[in-house]
This record gives C-alpha cells, structure tokens and sequence, in this order.
C-alpha cells in the first residue's frame, strides 16, 4: 500500500514519501519488539499463575478424536503447592501432588504409584528456558477469547523450524492462569488440547478437595516406588551419542527406577525451553516393549534396542524429533 | 435438551429420532438447541468453525482441493469384489461342467466351497505411530510420568498434563 502510494506521487513527494515510510517500518519494529516482550511477560505469568493460585474447576482434555475431562484443584499456602487431579470419564484415577510427591491411585489395578521429584525446584520455568523460548519459537500476543466464562489473552508461540510443535494459550486476564493450551502440529492441526469448561480461581478451594478418595482402601493396594531412589547421575560410559538436535539442550540427568525394570535406569532430560524430551537408558528387559513409534496427542515415544540395550525417547515432540533423539544413541559393544 | 442431545449422539430410539426430526424441521427453540450443542461441540474441539468467513473459507478450499473421484479404500474394495465375482464365475463354471458331464459320482457342486480369492492386500506396513494408550491397554505409562515432572508444560498447566499419563482409549483401543 505504501509502495502505491510512494509510485503515485510526484517525484519531489518521493523523498519524503520514502522517509515516512522508513519511520513507519522503524516504528513497526519497535512495536513487534514491545510485542514479543509483552508476549514473554505473559508466559511467565501463566507460570507463576499454575503454581501460586487457588483454583478449582473442570476441564477436558482432546487428543485426536478423544476427548475426556477431569476434575483439578489446586492450593498454594506457606507449606507448598498441593494438587488433585481425577479423571471423570472412563475408569477413575487420580493424581495427586503434595509439593515434591507425586501419587497415582489406579483403582482398577489397585495400583499405586509414588513418584518423587529431585531437589531441583522443578516445575519452574527458569531464566535459561526462557531464552531457550525466544530462540526457537516466535512467541506474539494474539487477540481475547473467552474461555469458561473467563476473558483471556491468547499468546501463541510459532516454532522456527519443524523439530518442534506450535502452542497456543489463553490466559485469564486478571490472574494469567492458562485457561486453554493447544498444541499443534506443522500442517497447523491441532495435536491436543487442554481447555477449562467450568473454574473457580481464588476462593472456594479448601484442602478437603485436594484429598484423595482412594487413600484408605490404597493401604492394601500395590504400591510401585517410581522414583523413591532417584539420585543424579551421569550416564553410563557404554552410551555414545551424537549431539541432539539443534535448539534443545540437556535440563538434567539422573538415574531412577523404573516399575517392572530391574536395573537403574538413566534419564535424560533435553528441552528447547518449552518442549522437553526425556531419554531412558536400560538394558533390554527380557520381555521387551514393541519397538517403534506410539503418541498421545502432542506427545511421542520412540522405543529402539541397541545391542543388548534399549533406549527410550518420551517428549512433547513431532515423531521425528523423537525418532531422531533417540537414534543419536547407540550403545558401545562389549 | 436430553433428547437433543441423545439425537446427536446417535444414541436416541427410532421413533425419537423421526420425532426429533420433524421438531427440527417445525420447532425454532429446538432447532435453535441444535446449533447450539453443535457450536459447543465445535468449541470444545477447538475447531474454528464458528469465524463468519466460514463458507466463503470452504468454498475457497474446495476450489484448491484436487478432484478424488473415489477414495482408494473404495478401488480396493471394487477390485477385491470383481476377483471374487471371476472366482465365483469360474466355479460355476466347473460345476456346470461336473453337472452335464455323464459321471455317475459326480459330486455335490460345492458352492459352499467356492474358492474365495481376495485381492492382493496390498501392503501397508505404515511407519506412523500407534496411540500410546492402545500399546499401554490402559495402564500408567511409567515413562510418560517420569518424563512429565520434567516437562515445561508442567511448568505452565500445572498437574494437568498429568492427564496424559493415565489417559484411556475408551473405543477398544482399535481407532
């Protein structure tokens, strides 16, 4: 438009013309700059939000052509940050998270399952993540929605090459918790999907909420200790691997238990700043699990053996950043 | 609003679907309902449907989409059909023959035996991943717990990603 206007003058016009022009794009420089601070801003908001919020509600979870909901709760008081998450479509199972203690109550196998974070104050998202974010997303604050009866302000983060998804969140306006969050893919589908139907943020969450129902019959129950013995720890020297893939760098390393494994088994944690890729080093268990390619929504798993080991890739990923992880592992032979 | 509802989901008897029906074709209020559940259905899948621009949108796509005359699950299917039907024709065929020839121990024609020829499948070893849920059969998937505490989603939603780890196909895991 400009370009018409500049041609359409005269040539003494041209001059200025083009100058007003420049300032124009200068300006509109300074104004994307503001934007994608603006959009950062809101990120760690939404951040902060997740963890020091009161809130209660519902929300439904898509995932191709699924679609379940469940029930959250979360409470943050001087003691820590306590949630309950329980699934109301299907069979019941629970999560609950008491700080650094995450259990999960499967009724239907009377199974408990106790996972334990390490001292590292995770989740958070650190400085570092954050530069990870602008270095491989374009993160622009985009318009307001109305999600659960809430105003919310979409920030969406478009991803700079195809090893990553892109996100879009909505987020309250007044508190900046995420209301929705989708995922997508290259082709622009929706991969999956996170979005409140019913909430109540601040008031109205008491810890009677957060409790779980299954905790007294559990007592009986199988009980399966994730992750009691986890301790940081570099990877066994028999693991070569090339260096992954560009944009994601290595978060932490340790080594843990795993249920049905026998030996340790080392995880890595690779993220890019918003996506995370775990790899799990083991020997190959003697019932192996099909080797190949599964997902879940946004998330994909890649399962390949390597001489006697078996290398694991779990992230929020496309299939073939995952695949590609995980074949940069190759054990040494004996 | 529950028979609506039921209506949509294909889960309403016969005489309460031709009753919906007419009262979609006469009742505003009804109809009105419809849209709604619909544009909630929408909503919910995040499909952007609802933006006004819609039919000019589609109108627009249809025009780029390349013409498919039929899917190729339907030529496969055809194929399939004719090589049985040549099968068929072929057996008939031998029966006639075994029928007219003057054998005294000629056997019973054995239609139930038509021999049953398929097309060949053609093979369709996909690389594409499989549902997680459907290798799990429901269960915890204990790598995708291990992996989520580490995640920056988690980071950004809370427990709520969480969800994924004990997610269940409810369909027979076969999508």
């Amino acid at each position: 438009m400009m370009a018409t206007t500049v041609k359409a003058r005269s040539r003494r016009a041209t001059a200025p013309a083009v100058l007003a022009l420049l300032g124009a794009l200068g300006c509109g420089a300074g104004v994307a700059a503001e934007s994608a601070n603006d959009a950062m801003a809101w990120l760690k908001r939404i951040a902060t939000a997740s963890r020091q919020l009161n809130y209660a509600g519902t929300f439904v979870y898509q995932h191709g052509r699924q679609m379940e909901s469940s029930r959250i709760a979360h409470m943050s008081d001087a003691s820590g940050e306590y949630e309950k998450l329980e699934t109301l479509d299907g069979p019941p199972r629970e999560i609950i998270r008491n700080n650094e203690n995450v259990t999960c109550y499967v009724p239907d196998s009377k199974t408990v399952i106790i996972e334990k974070r390490t001292a590292r104050q995770f989740p958070a998202l650190l400085p570092e993540q954050l530069t990870g974010i602008t270095d491989n997303y374009v993160v622009t604050k985009g318009g307001q929605d109305r999600v659960a009866g809430y105003d919310c302000q979409v920030i969406a983060l478009e991803p700079k090459d195809s090893l990553r998804y892109g996100h879009r969140y909505c987020a309250e306006l007044g508190s900046g918790l995420a209301l929705r969050s989708r995922t997508f893919n290259e082709k622009g589908s929706m991969v999956d999907l996170f979005v409140f139907t019913q909430l109540t943020i601040g008031s109205g969450v008491s810890k009677e909420m957060l409790k779980s129902r299954f905790e007294a019959a559990s007592h009986t129950w199988h009980v399966d200790h994730a992750a009691l013995d986890l301790r940081d720890a570099a990877t066994d020297a028999r693991w070569e691997f090339k260096n992954p893939l560009a944009g994601f760098r290595k978060l932490t390393e340790m080594k843990r238990s795993i249920p049905g494994r026998a030996a340790p088994v080392s995880h890595i944690v690779y993220s890019d700043g918003l996506a995370a890729v775990s790899v799990f080093l083991e020997p190959l268990p003697k019932t192996p699990p099909a080797a190949g390619a599964t997902y879940q929504g946004a998330v994909n798993m890649y399962v390949k053996s390597s001489g006697d080991q078996m290398v694991t890739v779990v992230g929020e990923a496309p299939a073939g950043t995952v695949k590609q992880i995980a074949e940069s592992f190759t054990a040494k032979p004996h | 609003m529950e028979r609506i509802s039921a209506f949509m989901d294909g889960e309403s008897g016969h005489a309460e679907t031709h009753q919906a029906m007419l009262r979609l074709k006469q009742d505003e209020e009804f109809n009105e309902t419809w849209a709604t559940f619909h544009l909630i259905g929408d909503t919910m899948r995040g499909d952007p449907l609802l933006r006004d621009d819609f039919m000019a949108r589609f109108h627009a796509r249809m025009e780029r989409e390349p013409t498919q005359l039929a899917p190729r699950v339907t030529w496969r299917k055809s194929a399939s059909f004719a090589l049985s039907a040549a099968a068929s024709i072929s057996a008939i065929a031998v029966v006639l023959t075994l029928t007219f020839a003057d054998n005294p121990l000629r056997p019973q024609p054995p239609i139930a035996a038509v021999p049953r020829v398929e097309a060949p499948v053609v093979a369709q070893v996909e690389q594409n991943a499989r549902p997680v849920a459907a290798v799990n059969q429901g269960k915890v998937n204990e790598y995708l717990m291990a992996h989520q505490e580490y995640s920056p989603s988690t980071a950004l939603q809370g427990v709520a990603p969480y969800v994924r780890t004990v997610s269940e196909s409810h369909d027979g895991n076969n999508r």
